[in-house]
């Protein structure tokens, strides 16, 4: 009578240390042990069930990880990759509007030195403008706001004033240096290049709207105007710039040939 | 290949580099081939799920998260290209992905044979077997077992938690375990192909005494 339940015990426990043992193959399987953890290896050894089990998925193992033959698609790859309608085109910059106001304020006044230096010089020796602030020069410059500053651009009144408005109420514009960091496509260095050419005038004009600057937290008045670009899209537009201590303004009119100085 | 040699090589494609976009292509294929060629038996498939893949990574390298591995973005792709050929191939009544495959297990048989003949393979039983797993372990196995990735990056890619993955990997290793002994049969060892592993075969893992580890 005694004998039964002492085998059904045995039996479960025999059971129970099977799973047990199972586990410690699986966890050999999943890269967590080696085959010389010593349970792993008591186990084996008193058990040549388990044993077997544990060779058999071993090699199962070995065999899943046996290279497989591919085909070379390259070449059809890139001959199929010259027809798709846009290709590589280059990774935006990470946005840091923010990062590094000691150097923002540095590269402000070398800015605003700069602004003042062409501005001397174009009075100086004005050219005649011609037409290189293309539309498309001037749809550059203005991506570079919008993607420098993460604001939208609003029409305000047809073609000529655009409102820029701040992402968020948390939002605040970024101080001149940082538009700087974008060198390639800041509006300013457009302007400088076009000065260059003879094409454009800069002048210090009226300021317009007021930057807070980074130290002043944006209240709802401020934001609302904190920033106003003026350009038209013209082909002889002229894109002109100036700078004051805590203030942007971008401002850019018809010009023609006839107007501009000579 | 290293994170930043990868990335400096997607930087360049991104640019327009076609020998950098060569590159990546050469290093990553046989890869993906691998992963979608185990989880539907069939290489013309694969390699059409490959080019594609690739296709729609390198034209659209601006959107690359340079926080991730390209490799995983490669694949995260495959696979719902892959997905996609599934869905569009399910029929009216459809179940599991896999029964996509499954169900054309009897012309699988022929489409291995004739790809075995083609690329000089032994016929795969391991591939057979994996057919009849579902497509969570199957996916597990492959991604683990054939190209060794972590099982955090799995769950990741699989987007399950680890411990899911975990159970499908070891549900899939049984049932895998099981298929091959049970297809095989008292075969002690299939034909190999020249430098491949043995395949798995009841006899040939049967243990003398001395084999026994300590």
């Amino acid at each position: 009578m005694t004998g039964q339940p002492s085998k059904l015990s045995a039996g479960l426990e025999a059971h129970a240390r099977r799973l047990e043992n199972r586990k410690l193959v699986q966890a050999f399987m999943d890269g967590e042990i080696s085959d010389e953890f010593p349970p792993l290896c008591a186990a084996l050894a008193a058990d040549p069930q388990l044993r077997k089990e544990f060779e058999e998925m071993r090699r199962l193992g070995a065999m899943l990880q046996s290279p497989l033959p591919a085909t070379d698609l390259s070449a059809s790859i890139l001959a199929k990759l010259q027809d798709r309608p846009v290709f590589l085109p280059s990774p935006k910059q990470s946005r840091r509007p923010f990062a590094g106001f000691g150097a923002a304020l540095a590269a402000s006044l070398a800015i605003g030195a700069g602004t003042v230096w062409l501005t001397l010089a174009a009075l100086r020796a004005p050219a005649p403008l011609q037409s290189i602030a293309q539309a498309d020069v001037l749809g550059e410059a203005r991506d570079a706001i919008r993607n420098i500053t993460g604001t939208s651009l609003a029409e305000q009144d047809g073609h000529r004033a655009y409102v820029i408005a701040p992402a968020s109420e948390s939002s605040q514009f970024p101080d001149v240096g940082s538009l700087v960091s974008a060198h390639d496509a800041d509006p300013r260095l457009l302007a400088s290049q076009m000065a260059g050419n003879g094409a454009v005038r800069i002048e210090r004009s009226g300021l317009s709207f007021v930057n807070p600057g980074p130290d002043r937290a944006p209240s709802q008045s401020t934001r609302t105007r904190a920033a106003v670009l003026e350009w038209n899209t013209l082909p002889d537009a002229v894109y002109s710039g100036g700078k004051s201590r805590r203030s942007d303004v971008y401002r850019a009119a018809a010009a023609s040939a006839s107007d501009s100085p000579r | 290949m290293q994170k930043l040699q990868e990335l400096q090589l997607v930087r360049r494609a991104a640019r327009g580099d076609l020998s950098a976009a060569e590159m990546l292509i050469r290093r990553h294929q046989a890869g993906v081939q691998a992963y979608i060629y185990r989880m539907c038996g069939r290489w013309d498939v694969a390699e059409d799920v490959t080019q594609e893949a690739f296709l729609r990574v390198l034209s659209s390298l601006h959107n690359f998260n340079e926080n991730f591995r390209f490799s995983t973005w490669l694949f995260t792709i495959a696979r719902r290209v892959w997905l996609n050929i599934c869905e569009k191939k399910r029929p009216a009544s459809a179940g599991d992905a896999s029964d996509i495959w499954a169900a054309r297990r009897d012309d699988h048989v022929g489409t291995i044979g004739r790809d075995a003949e083609q690329r000089g393979m032994a016929k795969d039983a391991i591939q057979s077997a994996l057919l009849l797993l579902s497509t969570e372990q199957r996916e597990a196995i492959v991604l683990f077992h054939q190209l060794d990735w972590p099982i955090k990056l799995i769950s990741e890619h699989m987007e399950l938690p680890e411990g899911t993955v975990k159970s499908h990997l070891h549900r899939g290793r049984q049932r895998l375990r099981s298929e091959l002994v049970r297809g095989v049969g008292d075969v002690v060892a299939i034909e190999e192909p020249a430098g491949s592993l043995p395949l798995f075969a009841r006899r040939a893992v049967a243990l003398s005494p001395g084999d026994a580890q300590p």
